[in-house]
């Protein structure tokens, strides 16, 4: 036989437990939004740590790429693209003398043959060690020294298989580091120095690929982009525009131009996320309000019959809001889970689906969304609860024992 | 305990308007008091019960437990008198259906701390007494009307109470349950229970030390012969 005390919490979940209908009913609309509030909260906070780690991880102010590659070179930025093209290796000399240029240095860009390494072709990037201001500062997180010869250092995204080493075109190359995520194309992207690049292109025309750059040798003749960083921001444009008056067959892109497109389409799905954000708790909070209002209605006789037994207005009213309080609790805990098992595991295919910058959250600010939707989501039971309780207040209709009622 | 009404009545709102439902109502009670209540549907029986229970508060008049008034006090301080000094048989079905019979009957016992707490052993002998032992993990809607009853009967008197307030308690039973409650009802008020009973029946009357009529003009009347009654 059960001696458990009946406390004001074990009559809720009893309550709560056989009127099962009813409680799902609730509790299904409580999820839902939960479920909403959080997948669509990481969601957005992905986007934004996408944003901040293009900023980052940019390092260049200005970029020299060949006309009309702008969109692809974009494309090896943001999302990962494996694309190449090349210009001439003589381009640095023509924009090196310009004034206000502190730094300037040089990629090479190369892709990796589908079947040859990796199940997807990646995103191979020569730099020049002695002049790259790009890539080793951010190397550097993992990898101590430079980058030896033969070695490579590997995007977060990119499988190393056994751990210590990876295969591009047939040949085993040491993985000297693996960087974080930053959710950008650096995530699927192998970084080497010139001197490794040169081997692979070896290795490739050996095996029969050929490159749109031409032959081997003219690989010291050939590069992809030119990167630039001025001493003084406030010239960024002045300097463009010069580079552009100086050369031609060339595309100047400011790197802050390519973030500001990023974080434009961020702070427009920013405001959708807000307004969605803001008319779904209105919504449910009305939805709620009416679900417990009913119910209460229902309840008249059960509440009369409690206050006849001698229990007080405020132990009834406490019994209401433990109800909710318990459903808004499972409800936040089920839409959390179930936002989860969506959110979580598809991350990449969801960063690659919304064509942006994509860095899932940390765990502590996970946690803490986590804590936060737990808050909201019972805290919008609870108000929703409170229009019920008032009425015990109110109304003697909760107060008499009448028969038919 | 000593229960007084002093010119009670209650005034209702319906359909905008307002009407007494009970009014000028006098009558005392001591202990071991057994009171039958009669009067046409509607005239106001149910009303009498939950202003002696403090449920509603009378519109005009007062109502002394013991020379003490409770209108006006606290919710609280009602809410735990009334759980402690009177048990309370509603009219119709008065369990709780998400609890079980046995739940049910403790419930009372259970709501405030300082109570004296009943035994399992107790609860069963007061079940026993009433026939529906068996019915312990039962929930209310696997009971037969009489039995229903019957658990509300064991639940009101759990807290042993000073003041039993019964609304037709023996409406949908048997005449051999009838009897077990009513003999149950008449030991109670030996003890020293004022009880109220609401009451259609005329034998069930007899087990009364007085009777009550409400009659349309809203007055109560006190009956010497029970056989005037209408
Ligand atoms: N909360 C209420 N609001 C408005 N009218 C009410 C309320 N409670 C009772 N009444 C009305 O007051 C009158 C007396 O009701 P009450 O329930 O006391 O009658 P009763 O004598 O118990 O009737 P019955 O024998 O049918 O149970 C009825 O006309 C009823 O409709
Ligand atoms: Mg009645």
């Amino acid at each position: 036989m059960r001696e458990r005390k009946i406390t004001i919490w074990n009559l809720a979940v009893m309550n709560l437990r056989k009127k099962t209908c009813q409680t799902i009913a609730t509790l299904a609309v409580i999820t839902i939004f939960a479920a909403s509030v959080f997948g669509g909260g990481i969601l957005f906070l992905s986007l934004e740590n996408g944003l901040n780690s293009v900023k980052e991880r940019l390092g260049a102010d200005i970029i020299l790429v060949p006309e009309d590659t702008e969109e692809e070179m974009k494309a090896i930025l943001l999302q990962g693209n494996t694309s190449y093209f090349y210009m001439s290796k003589d381009m640095i000399d023509k924009v090196q003398k310009i004034e206000g240029i502190d730094e300037i240095t040089y990629q090479y860009f190369f892709a990796s043959a589908g079947s040859a390494c990796c199940d997807m072709p990646v995103e191979i990037i020569g730099f020049e060690p002695d002049t790259d201001f790009v890539i080793q500062p951010w190397i550097q997180e993992k990898l101590k020294e430079k980058i030896a010869d033969d070695s490579v250092v590997v995007g977060g995204d990119i499988q190393v298989s056994n751990g210590h080493s990876i295969r591009i075109y047939n040949q085993e190359y040491e993985v000297a580091a693996k960087m974080d995520k930053t959710g950008t194309g650096m995530d699927q992207t192998v970084f080497v120095n010139m001197n490794t690049l040169k081997h692979m292109r070896q290795a490739a025309t050996k095996q029969g690929f050929r490159f749109l750059s031409g032959e081997e040798e003219d690989l010291d003749k050939q590069i992809s982009a030119v990167m630039i960083r001025v001493s003084d921001k406030q010239n960024i444009s002045r300097i463009a525009m010069e580079i552009k008056q100086k050369t031609k067959n060339v595309e100047v892109m400011i790197s802050e131009k390519i973030v500001s497109s990023v974080s434009d389409s961020l702070s427009f799905i920013a405001t959708v996320v807000k307004y969605v954000l803001f008319v779904l708790i209105a919504m449910v909070l009305a939805a709620l309000s009416v679900i417990y209002i009913l119910q209460m209605g229902q309840r008249k006789k059960e509440i009369a019959l409690l206050r006849m037994m001698g229990m007080s207005k405020s132990k009834i009213g406490r019994m209401l809001v433990t109800e909710a309080m318990l459903q808004g609790i499972l409800g936040a805990a089920l839409g959390i889970m179930i936002a989860s098992v969506f959110v979580f595991p598809f991350n990449v295919y969801i960063g690659d689906m919304i064509g942006q910058p994509y860095v899932q959250p940390g765990s502590l600010t996970t946690l803490l969304y986590i804590l936060g939707t737990i808050v909201l989501v019972t805290g919008a039971s609870l108000i929703s609860v409170s229009f019920s309780v008032a009425q015990i207040y109110k109304k003697e209709t909760y107060q008499t024992m009448r028969e038919g009622e | 305990m000593n229960l007084t009404l002093k010119d009670v009545g209650k005034k209702y709102t319906r359909n905008q308007t307002d009407f007494w439902a009970l009014r000028h109502v006098n009558l005392s009670a001591k202990t071991g008091d057994f009171i039958s209540i009669v009067g046409k549907s509607g005239s106001g029986k149910s009303t009498l019960l939950n202003l002696i229970a403090g449920m509603i508060s009378p519109t005009e008049g007062e109502v002394l437990y013991d020379e003490i008034s409770y209108i006006g006090a606290p919710d609280k301080i009602i809410s735990k008198f009334r759980n402690q000094k009177i048990g309370y048989v509603a009219q119709g079905q008065s369990l709780l259906s998400n609890l079980t019979v046995w739940d049910n009957i403790r419930f009372p016992n259970q709501l405030y701390d300082s109570e004296k707490k009943v035994s399992a052993k107790e609860l069963e002998e007061l079940m026993d007494k009433l026939g529906i032992r068996d019915l312990k993990t039962s929930y209310p809607e696997q009971l037969s009307g009489g039995e229903m009853r019957r658990v509300a009967i064991a639940r009101a008197l759990v807290n042993s109470p000073d003041i039993l307030l019964a609304d037709e308690p023996t409406g949908d039973l048997d005449e051999e349950n009838t009897r077990i409650i009513l003999e149950i009802f008449k030991e109670l008020a030996k003890k020293g229970t004022i009880i109220f009973m609401v009451t259609h029946d005329k034998e069930t009357v007899a087990y009364s030390t007085s009777a009550y009529a409400i009659l349309d003009g809203n007055m109560t009347k006190f009956v010497k012969n029970i056989d005037n009654m209408e």
